[in-house]
C-alpha cells in the first residue's frame, strides 16, 4: 500500500502550468487545425470589401435602407442586413449603408452549351448557348446539382474576370446565338445578368434564363425586357415539400410564372421528379391542371428524371414508368407540350405535333434528328407549334 | 521494497468473489460489447460509415460510459444491493432494443428522408441513442466496484475491471461465432435481452422477491413471444425507405445490404448507400466504354465490383473472351444472379475475394480493368486509389491495357477541394502509366495507359459499330468533352502527394470534400473536444495521466491494427470482433495478474509499463508495414495480429490495475475516476486518431505520436516518484 508526503492530486503552481501548456497547445492547435480544414470552406467568412480589393462589386439594384439595416427587395426571402451582412444568397453585403453585389463580373462557370441542355426545346433548335453562371443561390436544394457553385460565395469559388462586355465578346467570338444565365442561380447575380442582357441585346444576341423563379415582380418585369426565354423549375406542388427539400416557398415561383407569361418571354418549365418528394402523382395533377387552368398548355413541361446528387444520395433514381405516368397525366390535363429528360433515347424527347400527333422535331439528346417546323407551323398539317424558331 | 506480492489463482479469485457481482460484471461486459458492436453497424447503416463518423460513434459511447462511471460515485445506494442490481440487469437487457428500434423509427421522422444526416446531427443522434445504455453500463461499473470493496474490505477495482473484460470475450466469441453468423439485428439483441433478463431472474431467485421473478418472466416472454409473430427486423428495415418495398436485406460478414424495389426499379443499397440500381443506361455505358473504346482488341476484362446491374451487358458488345468480375461480397453476387442472366455467361468468372489479394495470385494479361468503387471516402475504399495497388494491377496487365475508375464530379464547376483530390489521383496514376486522360462525364472518369488514349470515344463506337444508347455523339458532344476534360486536365495543381497505403492523403482529402457537404466547422469541434479534454488533464494527477494516455494509445493501437489489417487484407468487418476479444483478453490477464508480474506497486513500474506502451505503439505498426514488402500466411498475419492487440490489452491491463493500487483514495473514487479517465482517452483516442491523425500524418508518424504521449506521462509519472513513499503493508 503506497501513501503521498504530499497531496498527488496537482497544486497551484501546476495547475498554471498545465493552463499555460494547454492555451499554447490550444493556439498552436488551432493553426495547425485552420491549416488542416482550409479546404472544407467553413473557416471561409465574407468581409465587406467596399474599399477593398475584391473588384467584381457594384451597388445592387433593389434594396431600401431601414432603421434596422438594409432590406434587400430582389427576392422573397427579403433579407434584412445589419452593418457587413451578407444576403441569403451569399453575395449581396451591406457595406456602410449601402447594398452591394459581389457577384459582378466573376462567373466561376463559363461554357458553352447545346440550348437543348438548359433545355429549352422550343427555342432556337440547335442553336449554342454561351453560359455563365455565378457562385451563390437563394435556394438550399438538397439534390442540387451545382452545390459547389450554389451553396458557396464568389469569393470561395475560383472564379474568371469576365465583364459584361466581354461576355458579349466571347459570345460573338464563339459563334453563339445566346447568352444563358445558369448553373447556379441567376437571380443572385442579378445585376450582372442585367447589364450583360443588355449590352448583347444591342449585339442582337439573345439571352436566356435558367433559374428557379425566387425572384420578386419588380426586378423580375424589368428584367424581362431584356429577356427572350426562361426555364423554370417548378420543383414540385406542394408547399411543404418545397420548403423542405429547397428552402423556399410555392406561392412566389408560380407568381413568377405567371409573370413570364404577362411579359411574353419565351418559358418553358422543367419539373424534376423526385422519388419520395415529388413524384406523388395526385400532387403532379394538381399541378398539370394549375398550369392548365392558367395559360401555360403551350408552354413545354420537361419532367426531369433523379439521379442522387448531393445531399439526397440516398434516393434511387426515379422509375421511368413514374415518368411515364406523370407525362400522362400531364397531357390528359391539356398540356400540349411534354417532355421527359434525362431518360436517353426516351421517345418523349421529340416534339410532336398537337393536332397530327407527328414528330415536327426528332431529337435525341443534343441532336436534332429531324425538323419539320416551317415557320412555326407543322409541316405535316399546318398548325402553329409555339416557340422561338428563328 | 516488498518482494513478491501475494497472488491468487484464476479459481481461487473467482471464489472469493461474490456471486451476485460476477454474474453482473460478467453480464454487463458481454451486454456492453455485444450492443458496442451491433449499435455501431446499426449506425452505420442508418447513417454514413466512413471512420470520422465511426469515430464519433465510439467516442461518444466512452464518453458516456465514463459520464455513468462518474455518476456512479455519487450513487449512494450501494446498500440496496444486490437487490438493485436486478432492475439494473433488466435495463440492460432492455435498452439496446429500444435504442435500435428508435434509430431505426427516428430516422426519417426526425431527418428528411434520403437526405444524408448532417455531421452534427450525427454526433447528436448517436449521443443521444446511445445515452441510456451507455450512462447505466458506465454507473454500474462504478456501481459493482464500490460493492465488491465494501464487501472485501479493500480496493478491488481491477479486478472489476478482469471481470467486465472477461464478460466481453464472452460476448465477442458469442457474437462472432454466433450472433454474427446465425441472428439478425433484432434477434441479437432480444437474444442478449433474455441473457441479461435471466441473470436478473437468478439474482431475484437469491435475493429478490417472488414478485421480481414473476415479473421478469413476463418481460422475457413480452419479448421472446412477439418475435414469433413479428420480423421487427423486417418491419423496422421497411421505416428506412418509405415509398420502396424492402425485398431483401441481410447483415452480412462486409456491410449491410438491403434491396428495394420501386416500381419496376431494383435498388441496392449498402451500409445505407445507394450503390446501384437497375436501369442507369447512362452510368453503365460511361463506366464501360469510356475505358473499352480504348483498346483495339479486348479480350481479357478485369471488372472490380458494380457488375449485377448492366456493366457487363455493356462489356459483352466488344470481343472480350473472359471477365473476370471480382466481388468481395458474395451476396451481392446472389443478388446479381437474381437480377439479370448477365453473371451466367460463359464468358463471366466470378471471385468472391478482395481484389488485392485475388490479383497477387493469378497471372494477369488484363486489357482493360475497370474499377467500379465509389470515392475513396474510407480507408477500405482508398487501397484501390494508391500507388502500391496500381503498381500490383501494372504487373497484371497486357501491353497497351488501360485502366478505369471514377470520381463523383460537380456538373459545371470544378472546385479547389475537387481539384486536388484529382490531383492527387492523377499524380498516383502517373506513377505507373505515362499516360492519363480525365473523361468528364456524369462522373469524371480517369483513365491510364501507357498506350496514347483518345478522347474521341463517340466517334471510336462508331467506327466500330458498337451500339450504345448514351454514349454516342447525341448525348456526348465530343467538342464539349475536349473543352472540359482539358479545364480539368489545366486545373490540376501539380504540387501534391501521392496517394499510398500507408498514406492515405485521398482519403484525408475526400473526408475534407464531405464536410463541405455541412460547411462543418470541425476545428471549432476539435477546439471545444480539447478544450474538455485539458480540463479533463488539469484535474488528473500523474497517476491518472497516465491511465488517460494509455486508454488513448489502446484505442489508437486497435484502430491502427484494424487499418492495418484492412490495407493489407482489404476487410475488416469479420476480424473486428475478434482483434476487440483478443484485446480484453489482453485486458483480462494483465489486471488479474497484475501482482505477479509487478513485483512491487512502485511508480517507477508504473512508468516503465507506460514506456513499453509507447515503444509498443511505435514498434507494432512498423512490423506490419514491413509485412507489406514480404508478405506471409494470412493465418500467420492474423495470428500476429492477434497477439498485438492481446499484448497491447496485456499492458492497458497492467497499468490499470497498478494505477487503482498507486491511488489511496476511496474505492468509488478510483473506480469513478479511474475508469472514466480510461474512457475518456480512448475515446480521444478513437476520434482522433481514425478520423483525423491517420490520414492526416500516415500510420508511421501516428505511431510515433501515440508512443509519444505514452512516454511522455511516464517520464511525468517518474518525476514525482520521490513523492511516493512505500509503506509496506
Amino acid at each position: 500500500m503506497l501513501r503521498k508526503d504530499g497531496c498527488n492530486r496537482m497544486n497551484k503552481r501546476e495547475f498554471i502550468r498545465y493552463c499555460i501548456v494547454g492555451a499554447g497547445g490550444c493556439f498552436l492547435g488551432m493553426r495547425g487545425l485552420e491549416t488542416l480544414f482550409s479546404e472544407t470552406g467553413a473557416s471561409a467568412r465574407l468581409t465587406p470589401t467596399a474599399g477593398g480589393d475584391w473588384k467584381w462589386e457594384k451597388e445592387a439594384l433593389f434594396y431600401v435602407v431601414t432603421p434596422d439595416g438594409i432590406r434587400c427587395q430582389k427576392c422573397p426571402h427579403g433579407c434584412l442586413l445589419g452593418p457587413n451582412e451578407t444576403g441569403f444568397c451569399r453575395n449581396r453585403v451591406n457595406v456602410d449603408g449601402k447594398l452591394y453585389t459581389i457577384a459582378y463580373g466573376d462567373p466561376c462557370a463559363v461554357h458553352i452549351d447545346p440550348i437543348e441542355k438548359k433545355p429549352l426545346f422550343h427555342f432556337l433548335p440547335s442553336s449554342r448557348a454561351f453560359s455563365i453562371a455565378v457562385a451563390g443561390c437563394n435556394l438550399r436544394c438538397l439534390n442540387c446539382q451545382n452545390w459547389e457553385i450554389s451553396q458557396f460565395s464568389p469569393k470561395e469559388t475560383t472564379n474568371v474576370d469576365l465583364m459584361p462586355d466581354k461576355v458579349v465578346e466571347e459570345c460573338v467570338a464563339n459563334r453563339c446565338e445566346s447568352i444563358a444565365y445558369t448553373y447556379s442561380e441567376p437571380n443572385t447575380f442579378y445585376e450582372y445578368a442585367y447589364d450583360t442582357a443588355v449590352l448583347a441585346r444591342k449585339s442582337g444576341i439573345r439571352n436566356v434564363w435558367k433559374s428557379s423563379g425566387y425572384i420578386n415582380e419588380i426586378p423580375l418585369r424589368k428584367l424581362c425586357k431584356v429577356l427572350d426565354a426562361a426555364n423554370i423549375d417548378l420543383k414540385g406542388f406542394d408547399n411543404d415539400v418545397y420548403l423542405k427539400l429547397n428552402g423556399v416557398r410555392l406561392g412566389p415561383v408560380l407568381q413568377t410564372l405567371k409573370i413570364f407569361r404577362e411579359e411574353n418571354v419565351w418559358l418553358e418549365i422543367t419539373n424534376l421528379v423526385v422519388p419520395t418528394w415529388t413524384d406523388n402523382l395526385d400532387v403532379i395533377k394538381k399541378m398539370c391542371d394549375w398550369l392548365a387552368s392558367n395559360g401555360f398548355e403551350n408552354s413545354p413541361l420537361h419532367f426531369s428524371r433523379f439521379t442522387p446528387l448531393y445531399k439526397l444520395n440516398q434516393l434511387p433514381l426515379t422509375p421511368v414508368s413514374t415518368l411515364d405516368k406523370a407525362l400522362d397525366i400531364a397531357q390528359k390535363a391539356g398540356l400540349h407540350f411534354v417532355y421527359i429528360g434525362n431518360v436517353p433515347a426516351h421517345q418523349a424527347e421529340n416534339t410532336y405535333c398537337p393536332n397530327c400527333r407527328k414528330i415536327v422535331i426528332g431529337r435525341r439528346g443534343f441532336s436534332i434528328l429531324s425538323n419539320h417546323i416551317i415557320d412555326g407551323k407543322c409541316s405535316y398539317c399546318g398548325a402553329k407549334i409555339p416557340g422561338v424558331w428563328a | 521494497m516488498a518482494g513478491t506480492r501475494q497472488h491468487m489463482t484464476f479459481f481461487q479469485w473467482i471464489s472469493e468473489t461474490d456471486r451476485h457481482i460476477l454474474l453482473s460484471g460478467v453480464a454487463l461486459g458481454t451486454s456492453s460489447i455485444i450492443t458496442q458492436i451491433v449499435l455501431l453497424r446499426e449506425f452505420l447503416s442508418v447513417f454514413y460509415g466512413n471512420e470520422l463518423v465511426i469515430g464519433v460513434i465510439l467516442a461518444n459511447w466512452m464518453l458516456l460510459t465514463a459520464g455513468g462511471s462518474f455518476l456512479g460515485r455519487y450513487s449512494g445506494i450501494s446498500w440496496k444491493m444486490p437487490r438493485a442490481m436486478i432492475v439494473y440487469l433488466c435495463a440492460l437487457g432492455l435498452l439496446p432494443w429500444i435504442s435500435v428500434f428508435l434509430l431505426r423509427y427516428l430516422r426519417n421522422v426526425v431527418f428528411l428522408p434520403g437526405s444524408m444526416v448532417e455531421f452534427w446531427q450525427i454526433i447528436a443522434a448517436s449521443f443521444v441513442l446511445l445515452m441510456p445504455f451507455c450512462i447505466l453500463s458506465g454507473f454500474l461499473f462504478t456501481l459493482l466496484a464500490t460493492t465488491l470493496a465494501e464487501r472485501r474490505g479493500e480496493k478491488l477495482v481491477a479486478r472489476l475491471y478482469a471481470i467486465e473484460a472477461i464478460g466481453s470475450i464472452l460476448g465477442g466469441i458469442l457474437f462472432n461465432f454466433g450472433m454474427m453468423k446465425f441472428l439478425r439485428t433484432f434477434e441479437s439483441i432480444s437474444f442478449l435481452a433474455i441473457l441479461d433478463l435471466s441473470a436478473a431472474f437468478y439474482l431475484s431467485r437469491k435475493y429478490g422477491t417472488a414478485l421480481s421473478g414473476v415479473m421478469i418472466a413476463v418481460v422475457a416472454l413480452v419479448i421472446v413471444v412477439p418475435m414469433g409473430f413479428i420480423d421487427m427486423d423486417a418491419v423496422t428495415k421497411q421505416f428506412l425507405f418509405p415509398d420502396q418495398k424492402v425485398t431483401y436485406f441481410s447483415d452480412t460478414p462486409y456491410g449491410n445490404l438491403v434491396v428495394t424495389k420501386q416500381a419496376e426499379q431494383t435498388n441496392i443499397y449498402e451500409n445505407g448507400v445507394l450503390l446501384t440500381s437497375t436501369g442507369d443506361v447512362t452510368q453503365n455505358e460511361e463506366a464501360v466504354h469510356y475505358a473499352m473504346s480504348q483498346v483495339p482488341d479486348p479480350k481479357n476484362v478485369l471488372l472490380i465490383s458494380g457488375g449485377i446491374t448492366g456493366m457487363i451487358s455493356e462489356i459483352k458488345k466488344y470481343p472480350v473472351e473472359r471477365i473476370d468480375y471480382v466481388e468481395l461480397n458474395p451476396s451481392v453476387i446472389q443478388i446479381g444472379l437474381q437480377l439479370s442472366a448477365d453473371l451466367q455467361s460463359r464468358l463471366v468468372h466470378i471471385i468472391n475475394e478482395d481484389a488485392r489479394t485475388y490479383l497477387k495470385k493469378i497471372p494477369g494479361g488484363y486489357n482493360v480493368v475497370l474499377i467500379n468503387l465509389p470515392d475513396p471516402g474510407t480507408t477500405q475504399i482508398n487501397r484501390y486509389y494508391t500507388a502500391e495497388f496500381l503498381r500490383e494491377l501494372k504487373a497484371k496487365l497486357a501491353p497497351g491495357a488501360v485502366v478505369s475508375f471514377a470520381l463523383l464530379s460537380g456538373a459545371e464547376y470544378f472546385s479547389g477541394a475537387a481539384n486536388g483530390i484529382s490531383s492527387i489521383l492523377v499524380k498516383t496514376l502517373k506513377t505507373q502509366f505515362h499516360n492519363v486522360l480525365i473523361v468528364p462525364g456524369m462522373k469524371n472518369y480517369f483513365l491510364a495507359s501507357e498506350a496514347p488514349l483518345d478522347l474521341h470515344i463517340p466517334s471510336i463506337l462508331a467506327s466500330r459499330g458498337i451500339a450504345t444508347t448514351y454514349v454516342n455523339k447525341d448525348y456526348v458532344d465530343e467538342a464539349m468533352l475536349h473543352d472540359r476534360s482539358e479545364e480539368i486536365a489545366r486545373n490540376l495543381t501539380p504540387d501534391v502527394p501521392v496517394n499510398k497505403d500507408f498514406e492515405p492523403v485521398s482519403y484525408y482529402r475526400q473526408l475534407l470534400f464531405w464536410l463541405r457537404y455541412f460547411n462543418f466547422n470541425a476545428g471549432l469541434l476539435l477546439v471545444i473536444c480539447g478544450f474538455g479534454l485539458a480540463l479533463v488533464v488539469a484535474r488528473a494527477n500523474r497517476i491518472s495521466v497516465g491511465v488517460l494516455t494509455g486508454g488513448f494509445a489502446a484505442s489508437s493501437i486497435e484502430i491502427m491494427l484494424l487499418i492495418l489489417f484492412q490495407i493489407l487484407y482489404g476487410y475488416v468487418y469479420q476480424i473486428i470482433g475478434i482483434v476487440i476479444t483478443a484485446f480484453m483478453a489482453g485486458l483480462a490477464v494483465g489486471s488479474l495478474y497484475e501482482k505477479k508480474l509487478v513485483p512491487v506497486p512502485d511508480i517507477k513500474y508504473y512508468a516503465g509499463i507506460q514506456y513499453c506502451i509507447g515503444a509498443t505503439s511505435v514498434v507494432l505498426p512498423l512490423i506490419f508495414v514491413t509485412l507489406q514488402t514480404s508478405p506471409m500466411p494470412a493465418a500467420a498475419v492474423l495470428l500476429l495480429f492477434l497477439a498485438a492487440a492481446f499484448i497491447t490489452g496485456l499492458l492497458i491491463g497492467l497499468e490499470f490495475a497498478l494505477a487503482s493500487e498507486l491511488m489511496e483514495e476511496p474505492a468509488h473514487v478510483i473506480a469513478s475516476q479511474l475508469y472514466s479517465i480510461d474512457l475518456v482517452g480512448s475515446a480521444t483516442g478513437a476520434l482522433l486518431t481514425a478520423a483525423i491523425l491517420l490520414p492526416w500524418l500516415g500510420v508511421i508518424r501516428v505511431s510515433i505520436v501515440i508512443g509519444a504521449l505514452s512516454i511522455i506521462s511516464g517520464s511525468l509519472a517518474l518525476s514525482t516518484r520521490k513523492k511516493y513513499i512505500l509503506v509496506r503493508a
